[in-house]
């Protein structure tokens, strides 16, 4: 029936989670309809389509007129304004859904610069990841958002996300990843690292975000105390005390042999014959690679190429040796206390290596896959 | 006598961004009441300001305060060039005037109340800053506070104290001693918008002066009703309605009617007094089950099993179908006057079928039946008053139990005017001469129905172009008034010893009963015996405008009915020659209107209409007309006959005429099923037919007579043509779907709602509506608007089934030549999602009809129980985890990388605000009011020259409606209050300019103000 105005207004406001959710995923209006009378719902209730569209646009409108409070969501809460009476739960699915993320999107994302001629090449990330695009747009907006608001916060980033969006803590870690690998300007795009999904950045995000940021108990150097005094604490700056301190592991390349020994002698048995040959003739190489990395992560493109560094050196010429993941994993638990052994007269330094190779160790065995 | 308003301005929170380039706003806040402005500091650069200002102090006159708004305006400042408007608050100050001493605010403080507590008069909070070109800019926290130095002159122009409420109602907490009557007011302007000026003003300017201007005159007509009902000794105003009649060029009238009452608050254990309504309420919920059972032996003893009974007669708002003919020329005089001609009637009610009575000739005083016996009346002082008051009008919808002996009929007056220039709006005669008439009328009804006084009395306008149609109605009724004995003894007490030698005074049924002896009848009807004591006389059909009176016996449950009409009109008529057409028609859109209404009664089985509202509506092209009410089968009345189709002409076509009869037998059956009637059916038929009644003679008599005298059966339903058969395909109602109970007054008679569900979910909802109307079968497309959008708010609210939606109010306006818009007010009631559903089976049994949905239903209700559960769990872990809220969490562990999804983010769950809920009931259900604290009435405009970009007029109209109930929520907090019970919206008026993309909307709503507390579901019990 043809009509100008056709709405409805309860005191409280109506959310249906089902249209929400075809709407987050950046369904039109008319989609959205087609979705729902797939499922069967105008049999279910007796409706025709008409109705269902009503119904429908009448949802859209909330949402677009939501949309604007959830740029900013503290808005919606008690503190909030009065345009909105939603009861908490309610509130927490509309923010909690409309933060949502797709890994694959953000993978596209990741690494970008969040500028508006990036958001312009949305519809290849779209037609890449198959999500629509309204989806890819909204995802775009909300990791910007994000990223502007807490980018000069102190503190933890996770904490900080959670306090002003209002999001749980599993989503807020994936923005705070997001966000970190973006401040640090991480090297995300190159061919060689296609291969990697959001979840391994993810994870080693969080590796360094624990181990490696400021605020991060491992704190050691009485340099690095000294100066983080003077600066705010914040867990998205790695840690420049621990990267000028980790020059120092270097001197591991002296001391080659001993390391090798040490490795080699507890490692013989526990792996197959063919890897712990190719270990053991390859060992200068896996150990150089390593060991320099550490000694150069203090030059800041040095670091922003980690991620190549590590599949270049060390992915890919252990996937030659046909190494599994598991292979890696026993190396490394060794090759660890292998070097701290033999900083024992220099504690601090041990400390520093311990740090480095916890993380490298984390993220190695999650991005050895294919 | 001055007053002292001591105003502070705290904070800003959210304010747009008015600086581009630095992207902050510099604000500060001009605060104005009546002629003083004071003004704030500007606090730079922020969009969340902190003033925390001094007291700001303003001595007005008292009068000034009662129609003076406090105008809070938020302003951007700029060294520069002009200072930019963010935004205004309205502050209504009526609320704050009431002094707590004098009209007992609270039940609450009533040991307290000689002592004058400042408590209630005290406004702080967050207040939303309204634009009308930008809407909702960011809220400003303010507190108000007034000083007031009561002023006992007699010769004063201000009333504060006496306090309004649109509560159509005794307030819960009070008992009304005495009532003082009708009061009324009418207050005449130049509307802004029509005015030289406006020219050359912007349109934010405009908005601001018409949304000020009419504040102020409402203010003002609440000050000259107040001094009205001091000056009648009372200290308050029930059933307050106030209209604005927007007539355009020739100007802006403000109408207030309500009834004059002294109040006087119960004590807090309050018994019967407390909430009549209540007790209604109760009474249904509990003894209805039982109340399917009674038999007929059992009726004798009513007062045990209080249910509600079905009353009398009549019902007016249809010229009855007597004689269109005779009534013409009765009233040919008044055609004959070119400006305006009125035409009113009274009907007794029609039984529906059987006589309609419509009083034959002169109804004007001529036939005012000398009142009955006042046997009822004697001794009661007030009642006398009322009697022999002006106009004996109550605009109350609900009564006390006993206040009403007898319920005569709905009688109702309705006058088309033509519109002129009000040359001295000092003097506004004319208006006020126009209602005169009209309530004479009403009331000549009355009396000709044997009644003294009115019940449920409203007014209504029209306007198209320069013609207005004015509308008054309401329920004709032989009351006793009972406040003046102690409540406690209302039924009882001096009733009983007054009139001894009348046992009918006792009986539930006895509000059915004719008013009228027999003998005197003003008008033909049918009457029988009463079905439950076998001694009155009852009318076949009773039609009421008021809510089902307490204690009444129904059978079954009620349900939504309503007529609806649409009448061309010539459109190139213009003035004295339209507002001709308009009056010659209205007959026969009324008769029309109330044969639909009949017809489709019958159809559904049921005998009576309560809370029926009638509204015609003019337009260009079309007269429209709407009958809403609330159906159900009285106990006392006869069971009405189906109707029966016959086309006497056309012989050829028994097949369909067989198919149409089907059709309703069909219809019948399928509501007796769904209403629950077939039980009480079949008892009362067993037992009435052969003994008291001649229902089955029916038929025969209406063909016996002669059709010219106006007593052609409305159950006999003629088939002549083509349009017939659509008129008898329109009878039959789509079934209203299962788990929904609709119906247009406070409660579903019959439905025990407060037992079902004890802590519901409310939800107050506006639903607009605009569409073209065609020219050709323009009858059949409104009846396919309304099913339209009465199914679209069933489909809105499919998934909170069970769903109880109530005093559903229906609005039409004909803004442009093809245009409708319909207006839909209503509340929904639905069980709490949180609650824990012990009521489950309860639900089950009564609302189920049987069949198809009771697999379905029982599904629903387990995943209630499942979801019930999950949610208290959640809640219980917010609970714990509150503490934490605002302390960073610990760094993250080492091993623990995500948490499990069950927990996530239940740390940040806020303390919620506490909800504020408006209904449009008098009641809350599932809560208590405990303090009334005021009564608001908002005008808000909001114009957008970006409707495509809004989002097309839909997303306009949604975010303005929007915006005005959060503005409501944020005024109703301020005022220490949680809920706004009575809410309405009277005015809706959309305009639109797609060529320029601009639309303005004006909006006015408003209610009354109160605290409630949940009733703990063993007080509910």
């Amino acid at each position: 029936m043809e009509c100008s105005v056709d709405v409805f207004v309860g005191n409280t406001t109506v959310i249906d989670p089902e249209i929400y959710q075809l709407w987050v995923d950046g369904n039109s209006a008319h989609e959205a309809a087609d979705v729902l009378q797939k499922r069967g719902i105008l049999q279910q209730w007796g409706a025709n389509m008409d109705l269902l569209m009503s119904d429908v646009l009448d949802h859209y409108r909330t949402f677009h007129m939501l949309e604007k409070t959830l740029h900013t969501p503290l808005k919606l809460t008690a503190t909030g304004e009065w345009t909105f009476q939603i009861d908490g739960d309610t509130q927490q699915l509309l923010i909690e859904k409309y933060y949502e993320l797709d890994d694959v999107v953000v993978r596209e994302v990741l690494g970008k610069k969040l500028s508006s001629r990036h958001r312009k090449d949305l519809d290849e990330v779209s037609e890449k990841t198959a999500i629509s695009l309204r989806s890819c747009r909204r995802q775009f907006d909300n990791v910007k958002r994000i990223h502007k608001l807490v980018e000069e916060l102190p503190g933890h980033i996770v904490n900080n996300i959670q306090h002003n969006f209002l999001l749980s803590t599993e989503l807020s870690r994936k923005y705070a990843a997001v966000v970190f690998i973006a401040v640090n300007r991480f090297e995300t795009t190159k061919r060689k690292l296609q291969y990697l999904n959001f979840s391994d950045f993810y994870h080693c995000a969080h590796q360094m975000i624990e181990h490696w940021s400021s605020t991060s108990c491992h704190a050691t150097s009485m340099r690095n105390q000294s100066e983080t005094e003077t600066e705010i604490e914040t867990d998205l700056d790695v840690d420049r005390g621990f990267l000028h301190d980790l020059r120092e592991v270097r001197i591991l390349l002296d001391k080659e042999k001993e390391l090798k020994h040490l490795v080699c002698s507890q490692l013989k048995g526990r792996l197959t014959d063919k890897i712990y040959s190719d270990m053991e003739s390859s060992f200068k190489t896996h150990s150089r690679s390593l060991v320099l990395l550490a000694g150069n992560l203090n030059r800041s493109r040095e670091l922003r190429s980690l991620f190549v560094d590590l599949v270049e050196r060390c992915v890919e010429p252990l996937r030659q040796a046909r190494w599994t993941s598991r292979d890696l994993r026993l190396f490394l638990d060794y090759y660890t206390p292998a070097g701290v052994q033999l900083f024992k007269s220099d504690s601090a330094t041990a400390l520093v290596w311990e740090r480095y190779m916890k993380v490298i160790s984390s993220c190695l065995v999650k991005i050895y896959h294919n | 006598m001055p007053g002292k308003v001591k105003v502070k301005i705290l904070a800003g929170r959210n304010l747009p961004v008015m600086d581009r380039s630095s992207d902050t706003t510099d604000a500060y806040v001009e605060i104005k009441l009546g002629g003083i402005t004071h003004k704030t500091d500007v606090f730079r650069k922020s969009l969340n300001p902190q003033w925390n200002s001094e007291w700001f102090i303003f001595e007005v006159d008292d009068a000034e305060l009662q129609d003076e708004p406090l105008q809070i305006r938020l302003m951007d400042y700029d060294t520069y060039s002009a200072n930019d408007a963010i935004g205004k608050v309205y502050l209504d100050l009526n609320p704050l005037l009431v002094t707590p001493g004098l009209s007992g605010r609270g039940i609450a403080r009533a040991e307290t109340c000689s002592v004058p507590s400042s408590g209630g008069t005290v406004l702080s909070g967050w207040l939303p800053v309204y634009d009308t070109m930008h809407g909702m800019r960011g809220e400003v926290s303010v507190i108000v506070k007034v000083e007031l130095f009561s002023d006992v002159n007699k010769f004063r122009q201000s009333s504060c104290g006496v306090q309004f409420f649109s509560t159509p109602a005794t307030p819960y907490g009070f008992k009304i001693q005495s009532i003082q009557g009708f009061v009324k007011e009418l207050v005449v302007n130049d509307d802004p918008e029509y005015q030289w000026i406006d020219k050359i003003r912007t349109p934010r300017a405009s908005n601001e002066a018409r949304q000020t201007l009419f504040s102020q005159l409402s203010g003002e007509v609440r000050r000259k009703i107040g001094l009205k009902v001091l000056e009648l000794g009372g200290n308050a105003v029930v059933g307050y309605q106030q209209m604005f009649d927007l007539e355009g060029v020739t100007g802006l009238v403000v109408r207030g009617i309500g009834t004059a009452v002294t109040l006087a608050r119960c004590h807090f254990d309050g018994n019967s007094a407390v909430t009549w309504f209540k007790d209604q309420h109760h009474g249904n919920g509990r003894e209805s089950p039982r109340c399917t059972a009674i038999s007929p032996v059992d009726v004798i003893k009513p007062l045990v099993s209080s249910t509600i009974t079905a009353p009398v007669v009549v019902h007016g708002t249809t010229p009855s179908r007597p004689t269109p003919c005779a009534r013409r020329s009765s009233e040919s005089e008044i055609n004959t006057t070119p400006k305006a001609s009125s035409l009113s009637d009274s009907f007794g009610s029609s039984g529906g079928g059987i006589s309609s009575n419509c009083r034959p000739t002169a109804h004007r005083q001529a036939s005012v039946p000398v009142p009955p016996s006042n046997t009822y009346l004697n001794g009661v002082d007030v009642t006398r008053n009322l009697d022999a008051l002006e106009y004996p009008f109550l605009t109350m919808k609900t009564y006390p139990p006993g206040f009403i002996v007898h319920v005569g009929g709905t009688v109702s007056a309705r006058s088309v005017k033509l519109l002129d220039r009000i040359n001295n709006s000092e003097e506004p005669e004319t208006r006020d001469n126009w209602w005169t008439e009209i309530r004479m009328e009403v009331r000549s009804h009355a009396r000709a129905l044997g009644c003294s006084v009115i019940l449920g009395y409203e007014e209504h306008t029209s306007i198209s172009e320069e013609v207005c149609v004015l509308s008054a109605s309401g329920t004709a009724a032989i009351v006793k008034l009972q406040h003046e004995v102690d409540t406690k003894d209302v039924n009882h007490g001096k009733s009983n010893t007054v009139i001894t030698e009348d046992s009918k005074v006792n009986l539930p049924c006895r509000v059915c009963h004719i008013p009228y002896s027999k003998a005197s009848i003003p008008f033909p009807i049918k009457l029988s015996r009463c079905a439950v004591c076998r001694k009155g006389k009852v009318p076949d059909v009773l039609i009421a405008t008021i809510e089902p009176p307490t204690g009444m016996l129904v059978s079954g449950r009620g349900c939504l009915i309503q007529a609806r009409l649409c009448r061309p009109k010539r459109a190139e008529s213009r003035g004295d020659q339209q507002a001709k057409e308009i009056s010659d028609g209205l007959p026969f859109l009324e008769y029309e209107l109330h044969r639909q209404l009949i017809n489709k009664l019958r159809t559904k089985g049921m005998n009576a209409i309560f809370h029926l509202k009638v509204q015609v509506s003019i337009g260009d092209r079309h007269v429209v007309g709407i009958a809403t009410g609330t159906a159900l089968f009285l106990s006392a009345l006869p069971t009405p006959s189906l109707p029966k189709p016959s086309n006497p002409s056309i012989s050829s076509k028994q097949s369909k005429r067989g198919r149409i009869h089907k059709l309703l037998i069909e219809a019948h059956a399928a509501s007796q099923e769904r209403y629950g009637l077939n039980k009480q059916l079949n008892k009362v038929n067993d037992v009435e037919e052969p003994k008291w009644t001649d229902s089955d003679d029916t038929d025969e008599d209406a063909n016996d007579l002669d059709l010219t005298a106006g007593n052609k059966d409305s159950c006999v339903i003629e088939i002549d043509d083509i349009e017939d058969i659509d008129v008898i395909e329109l009878l039959i109602d789509p079934e209203t779907p299962e788990g929904f109970d609709v119906v247009n007054t406070e409660t579903v008679p019959g439905l025990p709602i407060d037992s079902i569900r004890r802590r519901p979910n409310l939800q107050a909802f506006n639903r607009v509506w605009k569409g073209k109307i065609p020219t050709l079968q323009a009858a059949r497309h409104l009846n396919r608007c309304f099913e339209m959008i009465l199914r679209s708010i069933y489909f809105k609210l499919r998934k909170s089934r069970p769903c109880v939606i109530t005093n559903l109010e229906f609005s039409v306006d004909l803004p442009e030549d093809d245009e409708i818009q319909i207006t839909v007010l209503g509340t929904a009631i639905t069980a709490f999602s949180k609650t824990p559903t012990e009521v489950a089976p309860c639900i089950g049994t009564s609302l189920r009809g049987v069949g198809s949905a009771e697999s379905e239903m029982i599904f629903h209700l387990e995943d209630d129980v499942q979801s019930a559960t999950s949610n208290e769990q959640a809640a219980s872990t917010a609970r714990v985890n509150q503490p934490n809220r605002h302390i960073p969490l610990p760094p993250p562990s080492n091993q623990g990388l995500l948490r499990t999804p069950g927990d996530k983010a239940k740390i940040f769950v806020q303390k919620e605000r506490q909800p504020v809920d408006i209904v449009t009931l008098i009641h809350l259900p599932g809560s208590r009011v405990e303090r009334y604290l005021g009564h608001l009435n908002f005008f808000f405009i909001r114009e957008s020259t970006s409707i495509r970009e809004d989002g097309g007029l839909s997303g306009f109209m949604q975010s303005f409606i929007t915006e005005v109930l959060g503005i409501v929520r944020a005024h109703v907090s301020a005022l220490g209050g949680n809920a706004m019970v009575s809410y309405f919206m009277t005015q809706c008026v959309l305009l639109h300019n797609p060529h320029k993309n601009q639309g303005q909307c004006l909006i006015n709503v408003g209610g009354d103000v109160v605290q409630a507390a949940r009733c703990t579901p063993e007080k509910d019990v």
